[in-house]
Parts: C-alpha cells; sequence; structure tokens
C-alpha cells in the first residue's frame, strides 16, 4: 500500500471539491425552497456538509470497508432525525449523491463509489434511531457515572470533582474510575450531543473539566514503580477527541511504563522523532473518527521507513478499529485493543516477546 | 391553555402604539373574537408586559424585532411564544409562535400572498438568521480552538506531573548520595583532625614555628571541614523529611545559661563580652534541647563573627501568651537588603565578610530555620548595614 499507488478514495478525495459543489447544485435546484429559506450562508453550509461526506465516503473506499461508510450513514442517520431531518432527506441525498459520482467519475472509482452508498441506503432502513444509553445502573460504578455526569451537566465541575476525589481516598482504583466514569461518561455526551440532547457547548465543557479532574489522580497515575517498557502515544493531527487515547497512555503509566504522551498537535515527523529520542517499544496512535485513519496510515509509513524506528511496535485504536476488527492490519500496524486494559496487555505482549 | 402542538401560532397588525387592528392568522384561538381595544401589552401576563413594551420600541425603531420571548396570559393560563415584527407603512406587523423556525414557516406561506409587510418580515427574519449562523459558526470554530488549548495544557499538565515525580526521586537519590559520601568523609576527616592536635601538644618542641603553623592551618581546614560535612548531613537529613525533634519539657533559662557560658569563652578569644538579659520566669517548654542549643550556636556565633572586638553581643528572651520570642543582638557589620532573600537558603551566602576571617559553611541559617519552623516556631531578621543585626526566633509554649 505504498503512497505512490492511486486508490479508488484517493480519486473521490481528488474531485471532491467539484464533487460537492455538483451536489449542492442538484439539491438546491431539487429543492428551490433551500435558497429562498438560508440564502448563501446556507449554501455554504450544506457545501461544508457535502465535503465532509464525500471526505467519509473516501476514506470508506481507501480501507476497503463499505461498513466504515454504513457505520457514518448509521450516525448521521441518528443525528439528523433528532435534529427534525428525516431518514427520507437522508436517502434522497445518498442516492442523489450516488447520481452525481456515477455521473462525474470513471473506471472502478464510479462503481465502487455506487457500491458504498447502495450499501449504505440498504441498511438505512434497518439502522436504528436511536443509540441505547451508556449509562446503566448496574453496571460497574454505574451510580457514580451517572452522578459525576449529572454534576458536569449542570456545570458542577467541583462538585464533581469531589466526588472522584473521594471515590478513590476510599479505595476505588484510578483503572475502574478512568474505565467506568470517565469513559462511560464521555460516551455518553457524546450519545447525548448526537441526539440533540446537548449543546457543542456542554459536550466541550463536559470533555475540559474530565481532563482537569484527570490531572487531580496524576499522584495516583505517576505513582507507579517503572519497569523497562516505553510508550509514546499520540492522537493523529486534527483529532480533537483526544481523551481516550489519554486514558490509555496512563493506564501504561500505571502498569510501570515509561509514557510519553504527545497529544493531537504533533506533526508526524514530530512523533518519529520522539520514537526515536525515547527509544520507544511501543507506539500507540489513536483517531476518533474515520476522517483520521489517513493521517494514521500515513504516520504508521513514516515510521516504518525511518531506520531509527526498527523494531517498534505500533498498536492503534479508536472507534473505526472497534468496529472493523481487522482494520488495523490494512493500515500496516502491529495490533489493536478494544480498551486500555487490552492495549496494556498487548504492549507487555510485545515487550516479552520483542524486548531488548 | 397552551397553544396546541401543530398550530403555528398568530400573526396580526396593530397601530404604532400596539393597538391590534386587523387579525390575519389566530391559529392559537387568542384573539377571536378580538377583544375590543386590545394591545400587545394587554394580552401579556405580567412577567412580560415590561419586555412586550421593549418588543414595541424595538420595532418603532429599527424597524424590525426578533426572538422576543413573551407569554401570553388566557384566562387563567400562560402561553409563551417568540414573537417578531416589522413596522411598515405606520403599521406593526406581529408574528408570534411556537419556535423560531414556525415564525419562518408562517412568513414562508404568507410569502405567497406578496403582501409587502410579510415580505419586509421575511427578508429582515432572513437577515437576522444569517447573522446568527454566521455567529454559530464563530462560535463552533471558537469552541474547537478552546479544546486545542485546552488539550495542549491538559498534556503540558500531564509532562509537567510526571517530571515532577522523576524530580522528587532524583533529589531523594541525591540526599541519599550525599549523605553517604558525607559519612565516609567524616572519619578520615577526624583522624586528621585529632593527629594535627595530637602534633601541637605532644610534638610542638621537636617542630620549627612554620611547621607549628602548617599544623595549625591542617587543624582548622579539617575542623572547618568537618563543621560542614555535619552541616551537609543536617541539610540531607531536612530536605529528606528526617529531621526528627525529640521534644521534651525544658527549662529555657537553664539551657540559655549554659550555652551562654559557653559561647562566651568563644567570643572572649575576639574580645566580644556576650550578655544574656534577666529573662521572665517560665514554665518548662517542649523543646528539642540539643537542636535548640544547634540555633543558639549559629546565631550567637554569627553575631560574634559579624561583630567589632569591643561591642557587645546581647541576647534577650520575651514571652507572651503562647510563645516565647530569643532575640540576639550585635551591633557588628549588619546585612544589606539585597542579600535578606537568600540568607536561609542553602548556601546563600552574604556579601559581608566575618571581621575576623572566620570561614562559614552557608549552610547554618538553613539548618536553623529547619530546627525552629520544625518546633512551630519562625525566624526572621532586622538589620541596618553598619549599625548591626537582630535575629528573633519565637518557640511555642505548648
Amino acid at each position: 500500500m505504498g503512497s505512490a499507488v492511486v486508490r479508488p478514495g484517493d480519486v473521490v478525495r481528488q474531485q471532491q471539491g467539484e464533487l460537492a459543489e455538483a451536489l449542492v447544485e442538484r439539491q438546491f435546484a431539487a429543492q428551490p425552497e433551500l435558497a429562498r429559506r438560508y440564502g448563501p450562508t446556507g449554501r455554504a453550509r450544506c457545501l461544508q456538509d457535502a465535503n465532509h461526506h464525500l471526505a467519509y465516503l473516501a476514506d470508506a473506499m481507501n480501507a476497503g470497508d463499505p461498513a466504515l461508510f454504513t457505520n457514518y450513514v448509521g450516525w448521521a442517520k441518528v443525528m439528523l432525525g433528532k435534529r427534525g431531518i428525516p431518514m427520507e432527506d437522508l436517502a434522497r441525498y445518498l442516492d442523489l449523491t450516488r447520481t452525481i459520482l456515477q455521473d462525474q467519475l470513471e473506471g472502478p472509482s464510479a462503481d465502487l463509489a455506487a457500491a458504498y452508498l447502495g450499501a449504505g441506503l440498504a441498511r438505512l432502513p434497518s439502522l436504528p434511531t436511536e443509540v441505547p444509553a451508556y449509562l446503566c445502573g448496574d453496571a460497574p460504578h454505574g451510580e457514580l457515572a451517572r452522578a459525576y455526569l449529572g454534576a458536569l451537566i449542570g456545570g458542577e465541575r467541583h462538585q464533581a470533582s469531589r466526588m472522584i476525589l473521594d471515590a478513590v481516598s476510599s479505595g476505588t482504583s484510578v483503572k475502574d474510575i478512568y474505565q467506568h466514569v470517565f469513559q462511560t461518561a464521555q460516551y455518553e455526551v457524546g450519545r447525548r450531543w448526537q441526539q440533540n440532547e446537548l449543546s457543542v457547548a456542554q459536550e466541550h465543557y463536559c470533555t475540559a473539566a474530565t481532563q482537569l479532574i484527570m490531572s487531580q489522580l496524576y499522584p495516583h497515575v505517576f505513582a507507579t514503580e517503572k519497569g523497562d517498557g516505553r510508550l509514546v502515544a499520540a492522537c493523529v493531527a486534527g483529532d480533537l477527541h483526544e481523551i481516550g487515547m489519554r486514558m490509555v497512555t496512563d493506564f501504561f503509566e500505571m502498569d510501570g511504563w515509561h509514557t510519553f504522551y504527545l497529544g493531537a498537535n504533533m506533526p508526524a515527523q514530530g512523533v518519529v522523532d520522539t520514537v526515536v529520542q525515547r527509544d520507544a517499544h511501543v507506539l500507540a496512535i489513536s483517531a476518533t473518527i474515520s476522517r483520521h485513519l489517513q493521517a494514521v496510515e500515513e504516520l504508521i509509513q513514516q515510521v516504518r521507513v525511518h531506520p531509527g524506528c526498527r523494531g517498534v511496535k505500533i498498536l492503534v485504536g479508536g472507534y473505526p478499529f472497534l468496529s472493523l476488527p481487522d482494520l488495523w492490519r490494512k493500515m500496516g500496524a502491529d495490533g489493536s485493543a478494544a480498551n486500555a486494559q487490552d492495549a496494556v496487555a498487548l504492549g507487555n505482549r510485545f515487550l516479552t516477546h520483542d524486548g531488548p | 391553555m397552551t397553544a396546541p402542538d401543530n398550530a403555528p401560532g398568530m400573526a396580526f397588525v396593530t397601530t404604532l402604539d400596539g393597538t391590534i387592528v386587523r387579525v390575519i392568522r389566530d391559529d392559537l384561538g387568542l384573539l377571536t373574537p378580538l377583544p375590543a381595544g386590545a394591545t400587545v401589552t394587554s394580552l401579556m401576563d405580567a412577567t412580560s408586559v415590561a419586555r412586550a413594551a421593549a418588543f414595541l420600541a424595538a420595532l418603532n425603531e429599527r424597524q424590525a424585532a426578533f426572538d422576543s420571548a413573551l407569554t401570553l396570559r388566557v384566562g387563567k393560563h400562560t402561553s409563551p411564544l417568540q414573537f417578531a415584527g416589522s413596522a411598515q407603512d405606520g403599521r406593526l406587523f406581529i408574528l408570534a409562535t411556537r419556535s423560531g423556525s414556525d415564525s419562518t414557516r408562517i412568513s414562508d406561506e404568507y410569502s405567497s400572498i406578496h403582501n409587502e409587510q410579510t415580505n419586509a418580515l421575511r427578508a429582515a427574519h432572513q437577515d437576522i438568521s444569517r447573522q446568527d449562523r454566521d455567529r454559530q459558526d464563530r462560535d463552533l470554530a471558537l469552541y474547537d480552538d478552546l479544546s486545542r488549548v485546552n488539550n495542549e495544557l491538559a498534556t503540558l499538565e500531564r509532562e509537567m506531573a510526571r517530571k515532577n515525580v522523576e524530580l522528587e526521586k532524583l533529589n531523594a537519590q541525591k540526599n541519599r548520595i550525599l549523605g553517604i559520601a558525607a559519612h565516609e568523609l567524616r572519619n578520615p576527616l577526624g583522624v586528621i583532625a585529632s593527629y594535627s592536635d595530637f602534633l601541637q601538644e605532644e610534638a610542638a618542641d621537636a617542630l620549627t614555628a612554620e611547621q607549628l603553623e602548617f599544623v595549625a592551618i591542617i587543624k582548622r581546614t579539617s575542623e572547618f571541614l568537618l563543621r560542614m560535612v555535619s552541616d551537609i548531613l543536617d541539610v540531607a537529613a531536612i530536605d529528606a523529611g528526617q529531621l526528627k525533634l525529640t521534644r521534651e519539657p525544658t527549662d529555657l533559662f537553664t539551657l540559655m545559661s549554659h550555652n551562654i557560658t559557653l559561647n562566651r569563652v568563644l567570643a572572649m578569644r575576639k574580645g566580644i563580652p556576650v550578655e544574656l538579659e534577666p529573662m521572665p520566669p517560665l514554665p518548662p517548654i517542649p523543646i528539642d534541647a540539643a537542636k535548640i542549643e544547634q540555633v543558639l550556636n549559629n546565631l550567637v556565633g554569627n553575631a560574634v563573627k559579624f561583630s567589632h572586638r569591643g561591642s557587645t553581643v546581647r541576647v534577650r528572651v520575651t514571652s507572651a501568651t503562647d510563645h516565647v520570642t530569643v532575640a540576639v543582638q550585635d551591633s557588628g557589620l549588619g546585612i544589606p537588603a539585597e542579600d535578606l532573600p537568600k540568607l536561609f537558603k542553602p548556601f546563600g551566602r552574604t556579601s559581608v565578610r566575618a571581621t575576623g576571617g572566620e570561614q562559614s559553611t552557608g549552610l547554618g541559617l538553613a539548618i536553623v530555620r529547619n530546627i525552629v519552623e520544625a518546633h512551630g516556631g519562625r525566624i526572621w531578621l532586622e538589620s541596618e548595614v553598619g549599625r548591626g543585626s537582630t535575629f528573633s526566633f519565637t518557640l511555642p509554649l505548648r
């Protein structure tokens, strides 16, 4: 999968601008009231959306898996449905997209795009209209998670912080807090935003507050005696949802690894340099949405060709890898894990089998 | 009564002061029949009258007003609605709907009539909606930027927490190594000091005056190094949190008298009398006597070190309800203000030189401060260059 090969999704990506223009043109021609109602700003926003849809399609085509695009359609169905846009509108839109791509693309890319859109359309009616809640009372620490999220949504971060610190001082492990409270609360926040029950501002507030509260637990996280393992962790550029990777990195730290967390704004070269400089055993990369898969793949390629990174094992994670169990192989990684605990177990296996 | 869910709202025309003159649409059934002389404000619940007046004023002033949330009163019930309106040819055209999108819906429906009033309203509404969307776009971009900044801060904070733990470990390691090194130095230094002592006393007759001077230098230097090693061990112990006090009820008068007598002998060599002023009666106080003697030795020793021959060092004890204050005053060189901040820090040497060329380890005052603070007291200094210094410290009575 060298960079010189033009993949089917790249064809969509190269023409994305023109395709999006054509799509909006046809959409507005079919529904003249859109122009009257929303004017030029509305049109610009529709263009933005069209680019977004096409990018998801291109990513799925490059990853070679229509399920990635169908997942996106499912996400859009819930998100739009909860904002008063019926499934039929989404179906019409996907159909229109298929027509335009068939008209404007040539060869195998056109057929593949049509097949992916067709798959999405076929599944659309049976895809759920709601996402089930992540919070349930009988889950481990379910009550704490519910109270914690309630406090954050009410803007009471001090209260939320006190709940967590009290729980830790009365013996709840930091790992449990991460997994059963922070992670569950973050998933639930995402779900409620998708279902139009939380505003963007509330979503950002919850994430920021959880990051702050996590930092209050650092004295516990960094207290572990250190072993030999060295981990460099990064989210690919552009991914704002980095809290999951941060939690995974802290799990490694609590397992005695030396960890170096680079966040999301580190360019690929910076990640490679850190891997070399820290003589890392494992590089962990996360992508929250399939839009970021290309960046993951490019980063992996850079690591693979660098002589100083020979022997480093690459672990990938995030939502797209959860839904497609084989995706990590296609991306050129050495493994993927469904949660932080499994990621650490895999890291330890890498260490014992290929350790210095 | 609240408006039925499927009712988009109502539309009516009023005079500029808000008297309703024509009802165009009334899905909510609030204006049918139209009460005589009904005004916009007369329809309102008491909580919304002032805001309704402001809405009318805005319409008159700016020709259009939107997104005014007003509550109507109908009999015993209230009904919250969104008000929008435009002014045209001396009349106000007003829409009251359950939501903003209903307002767009109604004005869309009316646009087919080509009513100038509805056109004006729609144009103005579009304008406002566009501004709204632009603002929302800007807000979203700002949220993302804030998230980026917050992520970076969280990453830096994590890195800092990690480094902090590393530094604490390194510091503990440094103290351990320092302690071991100092321990290993103490024995050979003790041997050198004792043998030079022996040479001075037993072999003085066999040595020339110059050789005796060499021996004296060896003795002085090795004693200084011993003191330095002992201070370093103290500082390392304090840094490692190992300063342990053995507190016992102690008669401060006995302790002070004994200590000052010993210090007086050393001070007399420089011709400096040390005076202990009369002390108030005190109950026994819980202190580590050996450590407080160390504090006194250091403070009185310093006072002598930085005083001129013939001047006096005074030690004074005063008592308050819950503590005593011990002050050691000299009329020596004094310490410049710029040296004060580093005075109680390890190796925080000042620019002042001892009057008799005595050496300092630079650790004494750091140790003194730690001992005093470990007792729950505090230490401070008043000083004036050329007029002398007073070091004072407190000790709690209980």
